[in-house]
Formats: structure tokens, sequence, C-alpha cells
């Protein structure tokens, strides 16, 4: 039965949006997501992006080898000394669509910004955008408002050669518009790797990269690396990679100086081609994880027509190219492997490592998985809760694992959680110091394998059951080692779960202060006392030892929507691993002299 | 099978020195923890630390240059001395009174009581008290 419903579906219905309205009316096709300036790839770095593009394509032409960059408030300025856009068309290159030089390979080879696109959608999505270009002593300029012309200007200058662009992002199109320094900071840096020899000054402070990617991976690395990095460099090729002992692979893709966050053809080459060439200069059949595990690069090509999968450039997708690329990424590890043999053999030496590490691993996985499905499914030291934290879905945010010292402490909060969403694991007594262990500790120590079981984090941290891991061993100053300990144990082999904010600390009392009416919790000495003052005479003081020393009826207070949570932050991830080792590694007599210069000393 | 000759002679050019492989980053990093800049983690860890290590180095694990004691002996001997009726006393009954100045479990602080009666440091044990030869423990305390 189709009884025809009335609709008014006709032609009036059909518009055709000017390239201009088109650009701020699906915003996202041009730029990505619009954001508010917090995150890397929100939508005025982009804008930033599109305009200093064209700047660096200047240099790679080989025209000026300085760009100046200025960021205030919400203004952006970028002027770059190459050679300015042609006089006549200046207008016409900021704000027709499809309209550039980019088409011409005698003018401009190897460019990103090739749809003729990106500096029309900064004029679009501006309510201020000028433009000026510089060329033989004579200038032309132009200014907009919303992608529409206000005024023009010609005639003579003394500035040197180049194109100036100021523009403010439209509030209109961007809700909030706050540029963070460190975004902007990294992109410049990026470009400098990228393009060694060129200059680029971001609000004053210069950077420069002579030696490219090999800064790159060194920037990346850090203190990590295990041997000094390979670098490779072509006119179209540029590559650069080291060891370090991270438990993951870490690549940076370039095409045409654009980052390419989702790798693509290129990416798939440099990781084949580098495993090829270990297995040709070692004569060996190694795999592909076990040569890349800890390894950190990048790779930069050049590509005449590049083809990316939108316009936000993030995976490259020109499929014929891979062969060809294999083969050159391989040729020239070899021959970087030839020419620097002694971080050749220490690269050899980290490889072999892993391929061992695998294949205890693998044995000893084997022997666990069996002895756990003997005796039983179950872990023993975890009170589950119903709900779970389910990261794709975004579900189960609010969940939470507890984790104890030791039985007494469960009890109290095991009777008084909410059942749906706090869970407990038990620890007896002290975890293992993981500072200086290998992952296959966590297969041979119960107690560790059992805690990682509870999060299900053994395949990936993607798994990770509970929105919070809260830290909640007792206030006593064993406690505090507990937290050290699982700190070190989740820092060394768990890190995205502390980068995610997923650990807290839980507060609880020490002291309770009470008379017959009131009653207060205070969690430290000088609570106490100003407690104490407060309820006058008759106040009876009960110092909590441990949680276990806390009613189950009191506690629920402790854990319930007003509880005391501090979160696990870490700021500098380089310093991590210099902080674990410093404090719970092997350094015995520098620790001893630094506990004898910095003793805590209670005044009772 | 021929020797490679030695390319750029000895270590490569003037690169960072590499760390040594071994350990998680290498202990050249353990050295001068005032080097590393600080941080909410570097706050957090250091003071858990520094509380923790001063407290076991202050008030449990090294004997006092007075009296040559650690905290946990001098709190059972006290007991001993405020219980002390000149007849045998039992050592769980020692061990409750103890934990009235000691805040913490009644194990730690029979373990200690009975390695200072097999030291026979002002302390005459009746029963089995082990051995600190073999290792073998002491009977339980009734």
């Amino acid at each position: 039965m189709s009884a025809a419903r009335k609709h008014n579906y006709d032609e009036s219905k059909i518009k055709t949006l000017s390239s201009l309205e088109h650009i701020r009316k699906r915003t996202g096709m041009y730029i990505g997501r619009v954001g508010d300036g917090s995150h890397y790839d929100d939508g005025i770095y982009v804008l930033v992006k599109e305009v200093v593009d064209n700047a660096i394509d200047e240099f790679i032409m080989g025209y000026g080898d300085r760009v100046t960059v200025a960021v205030e408030g919400t203004r952006v300025t970028v002027r770059d000394y190459g050679r300015g856009i042609p006089l006549g068309k200046v207008v016409e290159c900021v704000s027709r669509i499809n309209t550039g030089a980019k088409y011409n390979d005698e003018v401009f080879q190897f460019s990103v910004g090739l749809n003729g696109v990106g500096t029309k959608a900064v004029n679009a999505l501006s309510s201020l955008f000028m433009v000026k270009s510089h060329r033989d002593g004579e200038f032309a300029s132009a200014e907009f408002k919303k992608g529409k012309l206000i005024r023009e200007e010609k005639g003579r200058t003394g500035e040197p050669d180049g194109t100036l662009i100021v523009f403010e992002p439209d509030p209109a199109i961007f809700d909030t518009i706050v540029f963070l320094p460190e975004h902007l900071k990294r992109r410049i840096q990026l470009y400098t790797f990228l393009n060694a020899g060129l200059t680029i000054e971001l609000n004053g402070t210069a950077f420069l990269s002579r030696d490219g990617l090999r800064d790159l991976v060194e920037d990346e690395v850090g203190d990590e690396a295990l041997y000094p990095a390979f670098h490779h460099r072509s006119k179209t090729l540029e590559l650069a990679f080291t060891h370090t002992n991270r438990f993951e692979e870490t690549f940076l893709s370039f095409v045409n100086g654009q980052y390419t966050s989702d790798g693509g053809t290129h990416l798939s080459a440099f990781r084949e081609g580098l495993v090829k060439a270990f297995n040709e200069y070692s004569k060996g059949k190694f795999e592909g994880d076990d040569v890349r595990d800890g390894m950190a690069g990048g790779m930069a090509i050049r590509l005449k027509e590049p083809v990316f999968e939108s316009q936000t450039k993030n995976k490259l997708g020109n499929t014929e190219i891979r062969g060809d690329l294999v083969q050159q990424v391989r040729e020239a590890v070899v021959d970087l492997l030839h020419r620097n043999p002694k971080a050749a053999e220490k690269a050899l030496l980290k490889i072999e490592e892993t391929v061992k590490l695998r294949k205890e691993l693998q044995s000893i996985k084997k022997i666990a998985r069996e002895r756990s499905r003997a005796t039983s499914i179950r872990v023993p030291q975890l009170k589950d809760c119903k709900l779970h934290f389910d990261r794709k879905a975004g579900t189960g945010l609010e969940t939470m694992l507890f984790i104890t010292e030791g039985q007494s402490a469960a009890g109290s909060i095991t009777s008084t959680r909410d059942v749906a969403t706090q869970a407990v694991f038990t620890l007896r007594g002290k975890p293992l110091n993981t500072c200086d262990l290998n992952r296959d500790v966590m297969y041979k120590n119960e107690e560790l394998y059992n805690l990682m079981r509870s999060l299900d984090v053994e395949e990936s941290v993607e798994r990770l059951r509970y929105g919070k891991v809260i830290l909640a061993t007792d206030a006593d100053v064993d406690g505090l080692h507990i937290r050290n300990l699982l700190l070190t144990f989740f820092l060394r082999f768990f890190e995205p779960i502390v980068h995610g904010g997923h650990i807290h600390i839980l507060e609880t009392p020490l002291f309770r202060v009470r008379n017959a009416k009131r009653t207060i919790y205070c969690y430290s000495e000088a609570e106490r006392d100003a407690a104490v003052k407060e309820i006058g005479r008759g106040a009876e003081v009960t110092r909590f030892k441990g949680l276990g020393e806390i009613s189950p009826g009191e506690f629920k207070q402790f854990i319930g929507p007003v509880m005391r949570l501090t979160p696990v932050v870490v700021e500098n991830r380089h310093s991590i691993p210099s902080i674990l080792n410093f404090y719970m590694g092997r350094n015995t007599p520098e620790r001893r002299q630094y506990i004898m210069d910095n003793l805590v000393v209670e005044h009772e | 099978m021929s020797e490679q000759p030695e390319l750029f002679g000895g270590d490569e050019l003037a690169l960072p020195v590499p760390v040594e492989q071994g350990g998680s980053g290498g202990n050249a990093m353990a050295r001068d923890i005032g080097a590393v800049e600080d941080g909410p983690l570097k706050r957090l860890v250091n003071g858990n630390f520094l509380n923790y290590a001063s407290y076991v180095i202050r008030d449990r694990a090294i004997p006092d240059v007075d009296d040559g004691l650690k905290p946990v002996q001098r709190r059972i001997l006290h007991s001993l001395f405020m219980n002390d009726d000149g007849k045998f006393i039992k050592v769980a009954n020692i061990v409750g009174y103890s934990m009235q100045f000691h805040p913490h479990g009644d194990a730690s602080i029979e373990d200690a009581l009975v390695t200072l009666a097999n030291k026979q440091y002002l302390i005459e044990g009746q029963g089995n008290f082990g051995s600190l030869r073999t290792g073998d423990p002491a009977a339980v305390s009734r």
C-alpha cells in the first residue's frame, strides 16, 4: 500500500552556494574540526598551517630562507621572503577558489597545497584578512572582511620581495579562539625539521634545524636512544630512525612537508623497507614487529602529485609508488647499516633481545594461561562491580577500582560500596618493585598478573575496564611506599593509563575528632588541631592507622560522591625514566646520600 | 673472513653519547635527581619516598645510638618493665600490651620479641623460641 504523502520538495528548494558561502557553511570539509584551540588539530591551527604552507613552498622552490610568524591574541601575521604573489593576481589568488599557481609544474613542484583552496578558506573564515605582495620594489595589497573584498591598494615599497598575510579568525565561525603556545611551537618545530636550513621565527624565537629528520627523531626520543640515529637524505626521500627501550614503535611520516597522522603508502613502505634491509644486512629472518619494537623514526617524501584521502591530508593514498619506495628505503638503510657498523651492531643486539623476550614471553604466557584455567577463572583478589568502562562506546566512565593494601581495608570498602560502579582489588602487603624488571615478571608474579587481568590490559590499554583506578592505601608511611610501588608498576608497563588520567589517589582521614554532638574528620595534624579547638572540651580524638580502623558505616561517605581523589598527573613524560630509576632503582649510594640530605623529621 | 676496517676511526662523529643497553634506560640517569625538572609526578614520588624512607630509618630499622635499640624493641622492653612481677608472662600478653605504643601489626612485634629472647638480651624465654642459626620459627604463642 503506497499512498503518496504530501511533500514540498520542488525546484525552489535547490540552491547553489557561492564558494565563499560553501566554505562558511561546510567548514569541516575544508579545515576539519572547528574545535576551540585546545587540540593540536583544531581549526584555527589549520588556518595558520594553510598560510605557512604557502610560505614554506617558496623555500622549497629555493626562494627565501626565512619566514616570520607572529601570533598576538587572535591576530596571526605571516611574512615570507620568497618571490611574492604576482601583483596582478593578488586578489584572485586569495579569494577565487580553484585559482593558484600550483597547477603549473614549472613554478611549483612538490607542493602540498595543490587544490587551490587553502588560503581562500582562511580568507573566508576570517573576520579580517589582509594580503600584501612585494615584488621588485612594488607592492599590491588587499583587505577582506569575512571573505568580502573591502579595499585594494598598489604602490612602491622598499621592502624585500615576498608575501605578507595577516588574518583574524572569525568569531562567528570559531566560538573560542585561543592559540596555545605549545601547539604553535610544535607545528613550527615540525616545519623546521622537515625543511632543514629554513629559519622560522615564532613571536621572536627563531627555530632552525640543520639535520632535519635526525633532529626530529632525537627531539622525540631524548635520552632514550640506544645509539645515534641513522639518517639518510636525498632529493625525494629523507629518513631517520633509532631504537629505544620503549615498548612500542613510534613513526612520524610526512609528504611534501605535510604531517600525515594516519600514515599511508609511504609509511607502510618505510616499515617494510626497514625490515627487508635489516634482514639483508644481517642475513637473518627477522619479523617486522621484532625489528621495529622500540623503534622511533621519521620519514619524509617529496611527491609530484600526492593523492590524499581528504582535504585535511592525514593519509597518503598513492598506491603506485609503494614498490619503488620499498626498494629505495631498503637500499638506503642497508647502506646506512654498512657505514655505521657500531650502531648497526647495537640495533641488531636490540632486535635479538626483542626476539628472545618475545619467545620467553610466549612460553610463560602459555604456562600462566594454563595455570589460571586450572585453578579458577575468576580473580580471587577482585570484588568486581556490575558496570564497566568501555572506551569505544564511551560508557562507564564513573566506574572505579580501589586497590587496597590488605584484607582489613578491603573489608570496609567492600561492605559499603556502590556495587554497580565500585570494585575492589586487594594486595597482600607490598607489591613487587618492577622498576628494573621486564614484562615477563607479570606472568611470574601472581599478584601483578591478577591485577593486570582485573584491569584487562594484558592485550591492550584500550580495554581498561574502569574509568578510574584508585590507589586506596592506608594513610601511613607504608601506604605511601605502596603508592610509589604501584606507580612504578603502572608507569613502567602501562604508561598510557597514567597519561589518560585514570590513576587517582584516595585521601582518607587520619583523625576523627568528635563529641556527643559533632564529628569532624581530619586529613592532617593541622586539621586535627583546628578541629580540637573547634569542638572544645570533651573532644575525643581517634587516630586511624589504617583503612580497616574506619567502620564500614563511616566509610561510606569517604567513597561516596564527595570522595577526595587526587589525580596523578604527569607533565613531562621524558622525565619518567629518570624519576623511576632514582627513587626505585638500583642506585643505593646516591639514594642514601639523598635521604641523609633531605631527611624528614616530624616534630611530635 | 676479513676484518671490517674501522670507518670514521673509533666512536663515530661528535654525536651524543649512546646510553648503555640493559636496565630501564640506563643507570647514568639515576645519578642526580636534582637535574630532573620539577613537576607533579616528581613531587608526588619524592614526597612519598622521603616520608617513607625517613620513617623507616628513624623509627624502624636503625638502632638508636643511645641504647642500641630499634623502636619496636624499646617498646617491648618497656612493656615488660611495666608488667614485671617477677613471674613469667605470656608472649601474647606482652605483644598485646605493646600495641598501645607500637601502632603496627602483632606479627611484627612478636617476631621482634622472639629475636630479642634468642639473643638473650635481658629476656629469658620459656618454651620453643625457634633458632637464629637454623631459621626454625618459634612455637605459636598461646
